[in-house]
Parts: structure tokens; sequence; C-alpha cells
């Protein structure tokens, strides 16, 4: 099957347990290339580990979960970070920066740790459209909540990653901040024609989406949650 | 990427700067005790250089070197002036410095010798002694001190001093007051037993010697020379014993034919030794000092290696969240164990340049007292075999420790990494 032609994620039949509790059971699950996903759901029902899994961050599912065409338990550790870096974009729940990288430095960090050039130019516009420019210089961890999420968003964006995961992406911002970054995310996703999944329990913006999951409702191990 | 590493320890300069303190104060710690063997053991077995035989009445090697360079215990008997002076006109003898030791002053021996010695006597890699202060003639009552010497019993250039017959801390029975002898020099330093000495000719030794005989009892017989006696004209006495002597021979091809030469001397029972061969023995005798030193460097080196791992180790597991990040940005295993290499090697080499540091500074400012307390000469070079062993395992272990957390990185799930332990 070429990887053109597959689906940009693809489950089936997928199962995980964590601490021997069954969390996870997805009979089928399909997102198209260059689509617009949203996985919604209450808390605990199982969007971040769905989000974890196709990252590749969580390992040790059954079944099968297939990223374009890949099936990622055929991969080993050092192989699942190569594939991961070079197909995804993930905007992690904590953010995951470095606290004592500049905000340029961490949003050029995965660039420069595959060894890709980038464009300063771009690296600047996209740094002005989620309004944190003024702080390229300044150190992570000396940034608000939101600042950070809008560093983490800015690093995804910045790779143009056929794949872009988000995890709860506008937790921290404020409508106008959350208006911004979709705006941006769909427009680089347009551009790149990239795939993007957001995972998020905030259901202002479904609208902008084109497939909506109900996790939740899809989620058999998580019935007895949602009910 | 080295940005990368160097950014890293600057968000944890206080915890960098720790480790690497500790690592340069294992390695002074090791390197001072290991230059303090190695200083101990040339300093000892450079007591003398340059001389290739001494030679003294028949005895025990090892007597004859301990009275004639460290000035401990007496001759057993003395060798005849005339002995010395065939050796000396011997023609594969360069030069050749009589010694006469017995007397002593408030418990730091007299020595009688020539003023060549000053020309001859060399130590410690070739050094030759230096006058510090005064003018050396060693001319008839002038005596020059060793800095310990000078030192300990506070005398200066110009002062008066009365020499006794013996060793005796307290003025002996047979004080030569008739005759003091003046300071005229000062020797400098030479960090080894020829400090404690006090110089003077050989003529001097005897003349006091006969104003001594001549004192006690003036009709002894034998005395036909002349007593100082003012306005009366001084005779050059007649030398007659040495207690030993010192020579330098031409090439160094010659030094085994003319020991077997002395030692078999049919007209006087001589022995005679090679100094450093000799020194050797006396150095070897004492092993277990060395030994004891060995042992605390060994401890030393084990106790720095477990302190380089623990604070390694410490630094490193905290940044198991930070390798967890760039792991999941693409950082290959490669790329995250060169990084935690390339940090570990920054802290164990600077921790070991550090150390060298703070080594040289010591040395610098203590080698003097060092060498004029101890007689140890301690430098910053050369590296003995101990410490590149030292190194070498330094350096290994900052690699292999640099490994567990890029090893622990890789078993567990990357998710586990990048959670937010509170």
């Amino acid at each position: 099957m070429p990887k053109s032609e597959a689906a940009a994620i693809a489950a089936s039949r997928l199962t995980f347990s964590y601490a021997g509790k069954p969390t996870l059971d997805i009979p089928q699950l399909t997102v198209k290339p260059g689509s617009h996903t949203l996985i919604c759901g209450e808390s605990g029902c199982g969007k971040s580990t769905f989000l974890n899994l196709v990252s590749g961050v969580l390992t040790g599912y059954s079944g099968s979960l297939r990223i374009a065409g890949t099936e990622l338990s055929s991969l080993n550790g050092a192989q699942r970070d190569r594939f991961r870096a070079e197909n995804m974009a993930v905007i992690f729940q904590q953010f995951n920066l470095i606290p004592y990288l500049s905000v340029r430095d961490n949003v050029t960090l995965g660039l420069r740790l595959r060894k890709q050039k980038w464009d300063v130019s771009r690296l600047n516009e996209i740094l002005a459209h989620l309004q944190i420019a003024a702080l390229a210089d300044d150190r992570a961890v000396n940034l608000s909540h939101g600042q950070q999420q809008r560093v983490a968003a800015a690093r995804a964006v910045m790779g143009k990653s056929p794949l872009i995961l988000a995890d709860e992406p506008t937790s921290a911002l404020d409508d106008k901040n959350a208006r911004l970054f979709l705006d941006l995310l769909f427009r680089e996703a347009a551009e790149h024609k990239s795939t993007v999944v957001v995972v998020t329990h905030d259901l202002r913006y479904k609208k902008r989406f084109d497939q909506v999951i109900d996790l939740a409702k899809m989620n058999r191990a998580a019935k007895g949650v949602a009910a | 990427m080295i940005r990368l590493v160097f950014a890293s320890l600057g968000n944890r300069r206080m915890v960098a700067f720790l480790t690497a303190l500790s690592v340069a104060l294992s390695v002074l710690l090791f390197a001072s005790v290991e230059k303090m063997r190695d200083g101990a053991r040339s300093g000892f077995t450079h007591t003398i250089s340059g001389t290739h035989i001494i030679a003294g009445a028949r005895s025990g090697q090892i007597p004859l070197l301990l009275f004639s360079l460290f000035h401990i215990g007496s001759p057993t008997s003395n060798v005849s002036y005339r002995s010395y002076l065939k050796y000396k006109e011997h023609p594969a003898v360069a030069w050749a410095i009589p010694l006469s030791i017995g007397d002593s002053h408030r418990g730091f021996r007299v020595v009688g010798t020539i003023p060549d010695i000053v020309k001859h006597y060399r130590y410690r890699d070739g050094r030759s002694l230096k006058v510090a202060q005064g003018n050396y003639s060693l001319a008839r009552y002038k005596a020059v001190l060793g800095s310990t010497a000078a030192k300990s019993l506070g005398y200066k250039v110009g002062d008066k001093l009365v020499l006794t017959h013996g060793i005796s801390d307290v003025q002996g029975i047979h004080d030569h007051d008739e005759n003091p002898f003046v300071v005229e020099a000062i020797f400098e330093a030479t960090g080894t037993p020829f400090d404690k000495g006090i110089y003077v000719s050989l003529e001097s030794v005897e003349l006091m010697h006969d104003a001594e005989a001549h004192g006690a009892d003036s009709d002894a017989p034998g005395h036909e020379h002349g007593v100082p006696e003012g306005g009366q004209k001084i005779q050059p006495p007649k030398i007659d014993k040495i207690t030993s002597f010192m020579i330098g021979v031409q090439q160094p091809v010659d030094i085994l034919p003319l020991m077997r030469m002395i030692n078999e001397d049919e007209s006087e029972p001589l022995t005679a030794i090679l100094p450093g061969v000799t020194l050797g023995e006396i150095w070897n005798m004492m092993s277990y000092l060395e030994n004891t030193l060995k042992l605390v460097s060994l401890l030393v080196m084990l106790t720095a290696l477990c302190v380089l791992f623990i604070s390694l180790y410490a630094s490193l597991a905290e940044r198991y969240r930070e390798l967890a990040i760039l792991r999941a940005l693409g950082a290959s295993p490669r790329r995250v164990a060169s990084l935690l290499l390339a940090e570990s090697l920054i802290l164990t080499l600077s921790g070991i340049a550090g150390g060298y540091a703070l080594l040289w500074l010591v040395t610098t400012l203590l080698s003097n007292t060092l060498l004029r307390a101890f007689s140890v000469s301690v430098g910053l070079l050369p590296f003995t075999s101990q410490e590149i062993i030292f190194i070498a395992a330094l350096i290994v272990l900052g690699t292999a420790v640099a490994m567990v957390p890029a090893v622990m990185l890789y078993r567990r799930a990357l998710s586990e990494g990048l959670q937010v332990r509170q």
C-alpha cells in the first residue's frame, strides 16, 4: 500500500491497558490525510492515552495502529523516535519546553536536533502571529502558562510536519489567543497539507474541524466512565 | 549542539560547579599525595648528584653514606690524608673533596673540607651550591653555615661561634674556647642534609684540635706546628686524617674500575660506594613508608572515583525529563548519549584541570616551605604513572556514568520521562 494513499491514522481493534486496567478499546478509527479532526470526550475517557499512543510516546498496545501506513508496534524505540520526528509534531499537554532555553531556541530545537535548516523570517512570522515575538529571547521558564503554550504551538507548527497532534492546545489561552492559534494552525496545515488532530474538551471551535470524534462514545473501555 | 550542552550546564551552574569542584578537590588530594610521595623519594635519592664515588675507611656502605652525607653517626675509623691525595692525583679522577666530620656545634656537625666543595658538590639533578649571604672563602677560622644550621642557631654573617668535640646539644666539655670561628657566609637552602652542616676548612679543624691538644696536655709530643698566638706567624698545620672523600671521575666508564681499586687498596683498608645506589638501598629499607603513602593514594583514588560517580549521577539524573523532551522532539539515542557524554566530560576535564590549577597554586605558594621544612621538593611535573592511571580512570568513569541516564532513558517508556513529577 503506497503511503500517500494510506490513512494518516488508522486504528483497528486498538486496546491498551494501564496498570492491568483496560483504558482504551477502539474498534475502528480513521483520520484521512490532510483532514482536521477534533477528538473530544470527558476527562478520563482516554483522549490523551490515544494521542500518546499515536505519537509513540506510549507503547504496548494490542491491535493495529498505523500512522501513514506504518504499524507503530513494528518500530523499536529509536526508530519510533525518528519516525515521530519525521512525521509528526506534537503539542504536549505539559508543553515540554526546555526551561533554560530561550523561546526562539525552544521553537527551533526539534529542527536543530534533526539538523534541519529553518527560515528565520518564517520563525519571526510565527512568533509574531502568536503574539510572542517580543518574548523571543526570554527563557521559557520565565513565561506565563499561556505564553508557554503558544511557544509549544509555535514549535509544533514550525516543523511543517505531515501530522500535527495537539493535546488540549487551547487550555491556557483566552478566546483571542485561541483563535489566533487555530488560524495559524489551519493556515499552516493547508499550506503544507498537514493532517491535524486536536484532542480537547473545549468544543468552542468544533465547527472549524472536518471530523469530530467523541472518544467517550467510541472507547468501549470508557463506557462506564462516560455513562 | 554544544550550545545546548553549555546552556544546560549554565542552567545548573551551581550544581555543575560543585560537581567539577568535587572532582578538582579529589584530583588535588590525590595528586598532592602522589607529588609528596614522589618528592620524598626524589628528595632523598637526589640528596647528592654528580659525585660518583664516596670513599672512607673500611666500613659498611650505609654507615659511610650516612655520616658522609647525612651527618648521622660517626666513622669507625679515619682515612689517611695520604690516601685522599693518592686518589685525587689518579688520572681517572676529575676532582676529589675531603670530608672531616666529627666536631659539632650545638648539635650541628662541623664538616672540615676544602673551598672547592662549592665547585663540585651537586644535588638534585646537578644543582650547585649557592652562597646566600657573605663572602665565601673557607679561609682559616672562617665558617660557612648551611641554611638550616644558620636559621636554627640564629647566626648571621659576622657572628662568632665556638666549636666542640663530639656531638652534643649542650656545650661540650672540651670547648675550643680558644678558637672562635667567624661566620663568613651562609649557603642557600638545598633541601638536603647539606643544610645542617657547618663548613670549615680542613686546616681550621686541625688547628682547633692542635690548640685543644696544647691547651689540655701541652707536653704531648707530636704536635710540632704552631698555635695561633698574638703576633706569632701561623704555620700551615699538617693534615693527617680525614673521615671520607667524594670523587668525581673524568669518564663514567672509570667509575667501577676505580671503585674496585679503592676497595682493594692494599696500603689502607678502604670502602668505596656509589652514593646513588646506596641511597636507593636505604630508601628501599624504608619502603614501608612509601607503601603507606601508596595505600593512602589508593584510598584517595577510590574515594575520588566514588565522589565523581555520585556527583555526576546526581546531576545527570535531574536531567531525566529534559532528555525525554529531547527524545520526544526527535533526538536520536546517539545524539542524547553524545550530549550526556559531552556534559560529563566537560565536568570531569574541567575538574581535572581545576585540580591541577589548585595544585599548581599550592605548590607555587608552598614549595619553598616544603623544601625547607621537610626537604621534600614538590612540583607539578612530572606526572607519576599512578597519576596517569588515576586521570584515565576518572575520564573512563566520567564516560561510563554519563551512559547511565542514557540507558535509563531508552529502557523506560518515553511517557514516564515526560510526566511531570511533583
